[in-house]
């Protein structure tokens, strides 16, 4: 942890010259140059708000997945952890190649159903688009989502909800007067986890993206890999760590503030 | 004409019959109790009323209206849970006002029904705090003024003295008692305690295998038991085998004229026991087993039958209690306290 933190804070503010530290090389000035850059502040507003989007995405498809894990019995809940697992036993990059071919072009399988169906005249553009992004992003981080939300409701007490039919609320007012709230920390766990490695995924958006597609993350990449300029790599991945880490401590935080409840007993 | 009614009610779990056609009628404004061992099926008749269990046959009847075929939240039935089944992430007047905001009633009326549910409780200053920072009792207490402020036809109360330690359980029985009388609601309590049976309620279902066995005011069915099996679930007896001739119990002056002669057991309770005379009438023993109670002494009296006869006996003043090995006889104080039942004893 220390490690590459220090390495990456040495390669961003100090100078190194035949491969010794110059003592006296202290400088902010590759930072305050980045943070006068419009670009990196572009790039940075769009690793926000495609990881903001694709957390909520996720978000919206995990939870009845994890619903119907929880409700389900025996082998049907093997099936869905299964299946629920089985991505993160493949490499985020062949999954992102799969959705290369999935959505790709005018051979791709999703254009090619749709021409088929008679839905559209024209093959859709969704590879090389925010769109394409998104997509992949959510399905390659539906895990982190899932898997806590799972553990939440299945285990929660089935007695809050028959109490609260007792009272004379409905199946859906019962959902989301007492399931819902009651896995609020789960679901802010999730987000804060879906939002970090959404907000550094690097792949995704190279793959899906396209060439001129680009986010901070990316930048950090082509900086430190192709362009070789590892000040300037290192100065955006500083960035690219502390606002990531600021960004979740808020979710946590947000989080804490809509369960409350659950520090009373301590 | 009974304030509900439970008609021929039966469950089946898979091959488990839980329930077998039991009925049972409570009159409005009284405390039944459904009393029995774990696995019985009395949660489950509970459960029936409430609408969370669909019987196989049968029905359930409130105000002479079937609600049968209602979903729970459309009964008009309160429901204490076993823990009480607060919501954590509500606070306590939070919880006593879900069922009224379920039901859209306005924010006056609301605040105005919840101060008086939690006052009826003697809760009145925490209705801000949050279930997991009270104690059991006050729990209990909330899970209760929740379910009335609903004003339900019927309260049902789910063994609710389990989760509370012995002293307090006393305290709340009497609490409940009080609070059920002056608000008059026809409640219905499960438990497997006999006293707390005794304690709470007009009328007792004992209930055996998913069967009501006896159905009676407390005193009768401990006075008048139905079976061996009930007469030492409720309260406790000796059930010791005897002899039946021309209508009478052979050794104890007791009465069987409508059992035929030969074997039958006697139910006999222990207080209705003495220790007597080592040459006089009785059953010759010897003291197995000495508890001093304080003001009374038990004694466990080995007298040759398969279980150890229960005597108990008023201490006198600083008297001295016998030690084990001390030969007497075991008599019966009151015989026709005593009830025979046409079988052997087991064993």
């Amino acid at each position: 942890m220390v490690l590459p933190i220090g390495t990456l804070l040495l390669f961003g503010f100090l100078t190194i010259e035949r491969g010794r530290i110059l003592g006296d090389s202290l400088t902010f000035e590759p930072l305050a140059r980045a943070l006068q850059d419009p670009l990196v502040w572009r790039l940075m507003w769009r690793s926000f708000w495609v990881a903001v989007v694709s957390s909520v995405m996720t978000l919206l498809l995990a939870y009845p997945v994890a619903y119907v894990f929880a409700e389900a019995r025996g082998v049907w809940r093997t099936l869905i952890l299964v299946a629920v697992v089985s991505p993160l036993l493949t490499s985020a990059l062949v999954r992102a190649y799969a959705w290369l071919v999935i959505l790709g072009g005018r051979r791709g399988i999703v254009n090619q159903a749709l021409l088929a169906l008679g839905v559209v005249d024209q093959p859709l553009r969704i590879l090389n688009t925010d769109w394409a992004v998104l997509i992949g992003m959510t399905q390659i981080h539906l895990p982190f989502m899932v898997l806590p939300l799972l553990a939440v409701l299945a285990e929660r007490d089935r007695r809050l909800e028959q109490a609260s039919l007792n009272l004379g609320a409905s199946r859906t007012g019962t959902f989301f007067r007492v399931t819902v709230p009651l896995s609020v920390p789960a679901v802010f766990a999730g987000l804060a986890l879906v939002f970090a490695v959404s907000y550094t995924n690097f792949i995704v958006p190279q793959l899906l993206g396209g060439g001129s597609y680009s986010t901070l993350a990316v930048q950090v990449y082509e900086q430190t890999i192709v362009v070789l300029d590892w000040t300037r790599g290192a100065v955006l991945a500083t960035l690219l760590l502390s606002t990531c880490f600021a960004f979740v401590l808020a979710i946590v935080a947000a989080g804490n503030r809509l369960s409350r409840w659950a520090e009373a007993g301590r | 004409m009974p304030h509900l009614r439970i008609l021929g009610v039966s469950k089946r779990y898979g091959a488990l019959q839980v329930l077998h056609g039991c009925s049972v009628d409570v009159a409005k404004g009284s405390v039944l109790t459904l009393l029995g061992p774990s696995g019985c099926g009395k949660t489950t008749l509970l459960r029936t009323i409430a609408g969370f269990v669909r019987p196989d046959a049968g029905r359930v009847e409130v105000g002479g209206q079937d609600i049968s075929h209602l979903p729970p939240n459309r009964r008009r039935v309160g429901y204490v849970f076993q823990n009480y089944a607060l919501f954590p992430h509500l606070t306590v007047a939070g919880n006593v006002a879900y069922g009224l905001k379920v039901r859209r009633t306005g924010r006056a009326e609301t605040a105005e029904r919840v101060a008086r549910a939690l006052d009826l409780v003697a809760l009145g200053g925490l209705g801000g705090r949050y279930p997991a920072q009270l104690s059991g009792g006050q729990q209990q207490r909330v899970a209760i003024a929740r379910a009335l402020v609903l004003e339900p036809d019927v309260l049902l109360l789910d063994e609710p003295f389990n989760a509370l330690d012995a002293s307090l359980r006393i305290t709340m029985q009497t609490e409940l008692r009080k609070l059920i009388a002056r608000v008059g609601i026809t409640s219905i309590f499960v438990t497997h305690d006999q006293a707390e049976a005794m304690a709470l309620s007009d009328t007792v279902a004992v209930m055996r295998a998913g069967r009501v066995e006896q159905l009676g005011a407390p005193l009768d069915v401990y006075d008048r038991p139905a079976s061996p099996y009930i007469a030492d679930f409720m309260g406790r007896a000796n059930l010791v085998p005897v002899r039946v001739v021309a209508g009478h119990v052979l050794g104890v002056e007791a009465v069987a004229a409508a059992l035929p002669d030969g074997e039958a057991t006697l139910a006999v309770r222990p207080e209705n026991l003495r220790l007597g005379d080592l040459a006089g009438p009785g059953w010759p023993g010897e003291v197995a087993f000495a508890t001093a109670l304080g003001g009374q002494v038990e004694y466990e009296v080995g007298c040759g039958f398969a279980q150890p006869v229960r005597v108990l006996v008023e201490r006198e003043a600083h008297g001295a209690v016998l030690s084990p090995g001390t030969a007497v006889r075991v008599l019966v104080r009151h015989p026709p306290g005593c009830v025979v039942f046409g079988a052997p004893a087991d064993g």
